[in-house]
């Protein structure tokens, strides 16, 4: 199935240079509506409000982190559109353990900081589809 | 400390009742205990002089809030300069859209270059983070370890804060660097106070 690009995407990160710099490598991938919270709180209400098809956070962020935002994400019932989101973590965390507990909280990928427009690319199509 | 032998509250009231004893008896271990004494409350009152010396509260009231406001003016100012990178780089990047070809795709790859090195503003953010919380851990240690002689030697910690002295004689006071942007002096106002030397 086509990739539609004029799907929702969310983009959680504290910083708001890491949230404007990820907007415009979406953009240059075609994505051109993005929206953006700058916590996992902010992150959730936005989700109950509107369907996305992609999620990429942050994980270090208060006061909900992005692994806290992912479980509360997976343990959603009663709406796939939230529960099974795709979901890719961006974060400077690198250690193996990070890894795992991402992938045990039901992450679809993991980007690590400094990440190049490449990679971006090429996890989001991991994700989503080839695009 | 795992080697210590442990006493029950009884053992060492036995024990300290029998130095009384000994002391109340036999002058000889009277005159050592009280020479012990004395150099104990020597170390003692060196010791406190040693820590007053070092100004802990210069450390908490000053150097480590100043080394924090530092670090925070770092964070703003390297997201004030990556924003404004980013600001031209999306203009170039539209003003890319109407160069036609190889040149127009050379362009945004480029851009999208500098996009992806703009990115070290957060990775520093971060590290920056790491380092004000390892400087509030060193604040409540300090706290802690003044807390614990003040109750047993009664040293206290002042609330004074350091206050540096810049004078045009002591060049090395006149090395500050940035000064931070609240406080800072601005162009106009030194090129005023230039005016002023150059009407004297």
């Amino acid at each position: 199935m086509a990739v539609d690009k004029n799907m929702n995407v969310l983009v959680v990160d504290d910083y708001q240079t890491m949230i404007r710099i990820i907007k415009n490598l979406l953009k240059q991938l075609g994505f051109n509506n993005v929206d953006e919270a700058t916590d996992g709180t902010a992150a959730y209400e936005m989700l109950t409000m509107k369907k996305y098809g992609l999620v990429i956070s942050d994980w270090n962020m208060e006061p909900m982190s992005g692994l806290d935002l992912l479980k509360k994400v997976r343990a959603t019932s009663g709406n796939d559109n939230i529960t099974k989101v795709p979901f890719i973590m961006v974060t400077a965390e690198s250690k193996t353990e990070n890894v795992i507990a991402a992938k045990q909280a039901g992450v679809n990928n993991y980007i690590v900081k400094p990440f190049n427009a490449e990679t971006l690319k090429t996890k989001i199509a991991s994700v989503i589809g080839e695009f | 400390m795992p080697n210590t032998p442990r006493y029950a509250r009884g053992q060492v009231i036995e024990i300290i009742n029998s130095v009384i004893d000994k002391i109340d008896t036999d002058k000889s271990v009277t005159r050592e205990v009280f020479l012990h004494l004395s150099e104990l409350a020597q170390i003692i009152d060196s010791l406190k002089k040693d820590i007053s010396s070092v100004q802990p509260g210069h450390v908490k009231n000053s150097h480590i809030p100043d080394a924090t406001d530092e670090l925070g003016a770092v964070v703003t100012a390297t997201a004030e300069a990556t924003n404004k990178i980013m600001t031209i780089c999306e203009d170039i990047e539209a003003i890319s859209e109407t160069v036609e070809g190889q040149p127009g795709e050379d362009i945004r790859t480029k851009v999208t270059q500098i996009y992806e090195a703009c990115g070290f503003q957060d990775i520093t953010g971060q590290r920056i983070r790491n380092v004000v919380g390892t400087l509030q851990v060193i604040e409540t240690k300090i706290d802690k370890i003044m807390e614990t002689l003040n109750q047993t030697v009664g040293l206290k910690i002042s609330d004074e804060k350091f206050e540096k002295v810049v004078s045009i004689d002591d060049e090395k006071s006149l090395l500050n660097g940035p000064q931070m942007p609240e406080k800072a002096v601005t162009q106009a106002d030194i090129d005023k106070l230039l005016a002023e030397f150059d009407n004297q």
